[in-house]
């Protein structure tokens, strides 16, 4: 329990600084998709639950923070991290396709949330390469701090 | 898959407005923070591009400074012209068109980083505050854009430069005040179509709004001529304005209300 509890309060400041702090710093095309990346740099550890919940909580509090519909970004990000779970299981079990699905996921992801407007593929790309990036770094993290998270 | 079920219910119960309390308050509880941590970022990034662009700083400076003595003295004859302003609406006992019929509310910019066209911010101020659809949003007597959707304490802005937006503007410099429709270029800038060939339309010239949409009040300041197309073989001109205001770093905004 008390390691949901850390999860959803990181999301809540991930998510706060997704929207208000990243995109005027980088702008809005290389601002990266932070509750997306510790989503899937969880389900990278071998995380599943933890990667699910906080697929659903990020989208949630994303949502609510925007005008997008409640739900519409949590369930996107619970069905990219599930796609991705099954693919790792039953098809491919590398480390390249789990680092190219990361490197797309964020640019699926804005395409359905954004839709029916549609941003320019080079916008797209370099989010997804950002957010790639701190995919990266939230794998350390989580690597560094597992064995206390699992603990609890 | 418990997540999916939620996520689900959660996305077909949002249509139906119920979850609209819990997002006023979520949004209410995180709008002073988004706000600061936004504020932040902007005097994070101006400082990082102050000292990359010293040099650059200081040749502006110099321009301004000599603008600022051309304006001074263009100051002194405007006030000249304020005076004789004034004595002719006493004598002609007219009142300003805005005056009796609009108010004002100030409000703060928290982007929109969601939309990734670059084309809406988001405005902590909504329904509550009396905004509604449709409602002007200007800086000074900048047009911004316009309000496009409204929450409890929150609305959305189609700024300007949106490809859907349209506005009939006229050219304020033309002898002629040649009129043309102002439109968005995907988020980043505005083109100002449908002009004939024969009317008049110059670089620098200023485009005002001419309010014969009906969509936006008249004598609001769309943009400045950067440049005319010249493609004879087109049976239309059409210019390309720059805004008068930094739509991408605006901070306080005004949205013109019905009182």
């Amino acid at each position: 329990m008390k390691k949901y509890v850390i999860i959803a309060g990181v999301i809540i400041v991930l998510a706060v600084l997704q929207l208000s702090f990243f995109p005027e710093v980088f702008g809005i095309w290389y601002s990266p998709n932070l509750v997306l990346a510790l989503s899937l740099a969880l389900l990278f550890r071998d995380r599943f639950d933890e990667a699910m919940f906080c697929g659903f909580f990020g989208g949630l509090v994303l949502d609510l923070l925007s005008f997008t519909p409640a739900g519409l970004s949590a369930l996107v990000i619970c069905a990219l991290i599930y796609c991705v779970y099954l693919a790792r299981r039953y098809l491919f079990r590398g480390l390249a396709f789990f680092s190219i699905a990361a490197l797309f996921s964020p640019a699926i992801f804005a395409l359905v949330v954004n839709l029916p407007k549609v941003a320019s593929v080079p916008s797209l790309l370099a989010q997804a390469v950002v957010t790639f990036a701190v995919f990266v770094v939230a794998v350390l993290i989580v690597r560094a701090s597992g064995n206390r998270i699992a603990l609890n | 898959m418990k997540y999916f079920v939620l996520a689900s219910l959660i996305l077909i119960i949002g249509f139906t407005g119920v979850l609209n309390p819990v997002r006023d308050l979520f949004q209410s509880i995180f709008s002073p923070v988004q706000y600061g941590l936004k504020m932040t970022a902007r005097d994070i990034k101006r400082s990082g591009d102050f000292f990359i662009s010293v040099d650059k700083i200081r040749r502006e400076n110099l321009e301004l400074l000599g603008k600022v003595e051309s304006l001074s003295s263009q100051i002194v004859e405007l006030k000249s012209i304020k005076e004789e302003n004034a004595l002719l609406r006493f004598q002609l006992d007219l009142q300003t068109s805005q005056s009796f019929e609009k108010d004002y509310v100030l409000a703060k910019v928290l982007g929109n980083p969601r939309d990734t066209t670059g084309a809406t911010i988001v405005l902590d101020r909504g329904a509550k505050h009396g905004v509604a659809p449709g409602d002007n949003v200007i800086v000074g007597n900048n047009l911004v854009g316009v309000v496009r959707q409204v929450t409890n304490g929150w609305s959305v802005v189609a700024l300007i430069s949106a490809p859907d937006m349209s506005v009939t503007v006229y050219d304020i410099d033309a002898p002629a005040r040649t009129e043309g429709l102002a439109v968005g270029q995907f988020g980043t800038s505005i083109s100002m179509t449908r002009i004939l060939p024969n009317e008049n339309i110059g670089v620098g010239d200023f485009i005002l709004t001419s309010g014969r949409d009906g969509l936006f009040l008249p004598d609001l300041i769309v943009g400045r001529v950067v440049q005319v197309s010249r493609d004879s073989v087109a049976p239309l001109k059409t210019a390309f304005l720059e805004s008068m205001i930094d739509l991408k770093t605006l901070d306080k905004v005004f949205v013109i209300v019905e009182r």
